[in-house]
């Protein structure tokens, strides 16, 4: 391509030109006269000598179509030129196009054109915009980490949920190599293999970060065409699977111990009503001694299963929708349960210390939180030692709810129990507890029958310092707080 | 050909990385194996070394490539010669990891004593230092290095504890002797493996800052 001379320059000598012209037409016509002496004389009139006037004005009337198509030609020259440096303009800005004043005749459909055109690609990128947002919320919306790699395995982008699974900030992280924010061997094999196209399939590998153990499922893919650098990588997609595999363990947990609780009575049952059989009833005394353990037996088993069921329907989705709160008050919730354990507390001489409890009204499901209350009071006067005193109180708390708190003087529970202590068939002591007639259920029963009423249970507990339960529920069900971990020394929510 | 030194850079740099977090791994399990002499998994170490040597020797290779190819200098220099030597001090963690979990294997066949509480704890804090000088590798930030003193120092009190631990004990129990040698060979490993940490460390400063600052103060 060959560079024009800028306009201002090729405009001066297209002026020049033109009047050089004129300068040498005018002289044509300037020697003419002066040949002719000024004047036309007698002997040589001006018109017998008009031949360098004649040359002067074919000089003139010549060069003038010349200059006019020069004029109009670089006035249309101008404009194209205009119309290029304001179209050059919107390309750099990605501004629409601002076409000059006068575009002229011959420019105007041109001009028209790159207008609709122009339309035309400012609608499309308007609508690629918007489903690129959309695209954008989509991915942040995926519970799921996101991660784009470039091909050196750069990151390129990450979603909100890639950035909280690795505790990264989001910003920090692209530009930077993937084996720099994460370290682990599993994820790192995983890139290699994606790379060398292998088929994507989901891997299941524990994370360390910040010093946490997170389980995650990791699938990589390659994504792009090949070749342009800036094009294809790879796709990270991580899944926090902690929680579910956690949930896995606690049914098979459960499963296990249901059936080992279920068990132990039955093969007790079976032994005694075996032995029976085969030494038969002659021995009246030893008969009703062994006809008493099954009885407790059996009692034990029906107890499981009724918490069981008890902890089934508490679980239930329309556990809540059942629930039929009606206004009561605390105080004689109190009264109800300690009526029914009275006996139980004297048979250990156990005094039941009810001077704190004061009059609150709430609105719940009296029999349920009766049960939850029994569960405290019998655990607390099943560990406290004969003769100490089991203090219960009421109050309301500062958003209008109620607070029942359990206070026993046994031995106490030390702190690492007390995340576990509401989890099924969980046992601080194991052999002691089932000694004492507890189904493993009875804490596990108190925490539900918090969570159907939005509240929540505290324990309070240290080695020889007792225990304090506190149930805490809020003045109606569905104003309850969401749960909270407090992190107070020897105090557990749950 | 010629070589496009930046994306070869990434490359060797990112294959340093994969193999720290593996050896990181092994020496974390290997300290998990000790404390509870499992066998299996002592010998899953034990046998599960020869990827960490090909990996070793594919970096070296790929950073004398460089070297020869591309002629680097200043910081691009600097990035390969560290390469290349925590390269080297990466690899011999590892040998260090397979040593120990020899010796937790035999101590865990034989069944005569516990690892003293003393040699965890020498591991634990070998764990961690290694943790940080890798992040410090992958931040190039070697601000993170001077956390390591304090704990390289409460290994080396450590590793003293044990040695007069085992003269305590093979003066109490002679017949004992060969397995209270393999706890202190341990511990030395242990120790070892703190040094060639503090070492990576200097490495890292020297990458970042182009200073040198072996045998002194980071």
């Amino acid at each position: 391509m060959i560079a024009s001379p800028p306009p201002t320059r090729r405009r001066r000598v297209a002026a020049t030109l033109a009047l050089l012209q004129w300068v040498a037409g005018l002289a044509c016509i300037a020697v003419a006269w002066w040949h002719s002496g000024g004047q036309g004389s007698p002997e040589r009139p001006i018109l017998e000598d008009s031949g360098g006037w004649l040359v002067g004005a074919a000089v003139l009337l010549g060069t003038l179509p010349i200059s006019v198509i020069a004029a109009v030609a670089e006035a249309r020259r101008d404009r194209q030129e205009r119309l290029i440096a304001s179209l050059e303009d919107a390309a750099g800005s990605e501004r629409r196009l601002e076409t000059p004043n006068e575009v002229g005749e011959e420019l105007g459909p041109v001009v028209d054109s790159i207008r609709r055109l122009e339309t035309a690609w400012f609608d499309r990128l308007a609508r690629l915009e918007v489903r690129l947002e959309e695209q954008g919320g989509l991915l942040e919306a995926l519970g799921s980490g996101l991660i784009s790699l470039d091909r050196d395995q750069r990151v390129r982008s990450m979603n909100g949920a890639a950035a909280a699974l690795l505790c990264l900030e989001r910003d920090a992280a692209p530009g930077r190599l993937l084996q720099e924010i994460v370290r682990s061997a599993p994820l790192h094999r995983l890139l290699g293999r994606a790379t060398t196209g292998a088929e994507p399939r989901p891997e299941e590998f524990a994370l360390s970060i910040a010093g946490r153990e997170v389980m995650v499922q990791a699938t990589c893919s390659r994504v792009g065409a090949e070749g342009g650098s800036d094009r294809g990588g790879l796709l990270l997609l991580l899944t926090d699977v902690t929680r579910l595999r956690r949930l896995e363990s606690l049914r098979s947990d459960f499963a296990a111990n249901v059936s080992h609780e279920l068990r132990t009575p039955i093969t007790n049952i079976k032994g005694y009503v075996e032995t029976l059989l085969e030494v038969g009833l002659d021995d009246q005394e030893q008969g009703r001694r062994f006809l008493d353990i099954v009885r407790r037996n059996a009692d034990r088993l029906a107890a499981i299963i009724e918490d069981l069921l008890t902890l089934a329907q508490l679980e239930g989705p329309e556990a809540r929708q059942r629930l039929e709160p009606a206004t009561t008050d605390a105080s004689r919730l109190v009264e109800a349960v300690v009526e029914s354990l009275l006996p139980a507390a004297e048979a250990r001489g156990i005094t039941l210390d009810r001077r704190d409890v004061r009059s609150v009204r709430t609105t719940v499901n009296a029999a349920l939180v009766e049960q939850a209350l029994a569960n405290l009071v019998s655990n607390a006067i099943k560990y406290s030692p004969e003769g100490s005193t089991v203090r219960l109180s009421t109050s309301s708390t500062a958003d209008g709810g109620v607070r029942f708190c359990v206070r026993d003087e046994g031995p106490g529970i030390p702190a690492e129990h007390h995340e576990r202590l509401f989890e099924r068939f969980y046992r601080v002591d194991r052999a002691r507890s089932r000694d004492r007639g507890g189904t493993g259920l009875g804490l596990s029963i108190v925490k539900h029958i918090a969570a159907v009423h939005d509240g929540r249970v505290e324990v309070e507990s240290a080695p020889g310092a007792g225990s304090e339960f506190r149930l805490i529920l809020p003045a109606r069900p569905g104003l309850g707080e969401e749960v909270s971990e407090r992190g107070r020394t020897g105090t557990t929510t749950t | 050909m010629p070589v496009d030194l930046h994306a070869e850079l990434l490359q060797v740099r990112r294959e340093l990385l994969a193999m720290g977090a593996l050896v990181e791994e092994r020496v974390a399990e290997v300290i998990a194996a000790m404390a509870k002499l499992d066998v299996a998994a002592a010998a899953r170490i034990r046998d599960g070394d020869s990827d960490i040597d090909r990996m070793e020797v594919q970096i070296e290779q790929e950073c004398i490539r460089l070297l020869a190819l591309a002629q680097p200098v200043a910081g691009d220099l600097r990035a390969i010669l560290t390469v290349l030597r925590v390269n080297g001090e990466i690899e011999r963690i590892a040998d260090l990891a397979k040593g120990i979990a020899k010796r937790v294997i035999r101590l865990g066949t034989e069944q005569l004593i516990e690892i003293p509480p003393l040699v965890v704890e020498m591991g634990g804090h070998a764990r961690r230092m290694l943790s940080e000088v890798l992040s410090a590798l992958a931040d190039q930030d070697p601000a993170r290095c001077r956390d390591l003193t304090p704990l390289e120092e409460q290994v080396d009190a450590l590793q003293k504890a044990v040695v007069r631990w085992v003269r305590d004990e093979v003066t109490r129990h002679p017949d004992l002797a060969s397995a209270v040698i393999d706890v202190l060979t341990i511990a030395q490993r242990l120790e070892r493996l703190a040094d060639i940490v503090t070492n990576i460390a200097e490495d890292v400063v020297f990458l970042v800052e182009g200073r040198l600052v072996r045998h002194g103060g980071i």
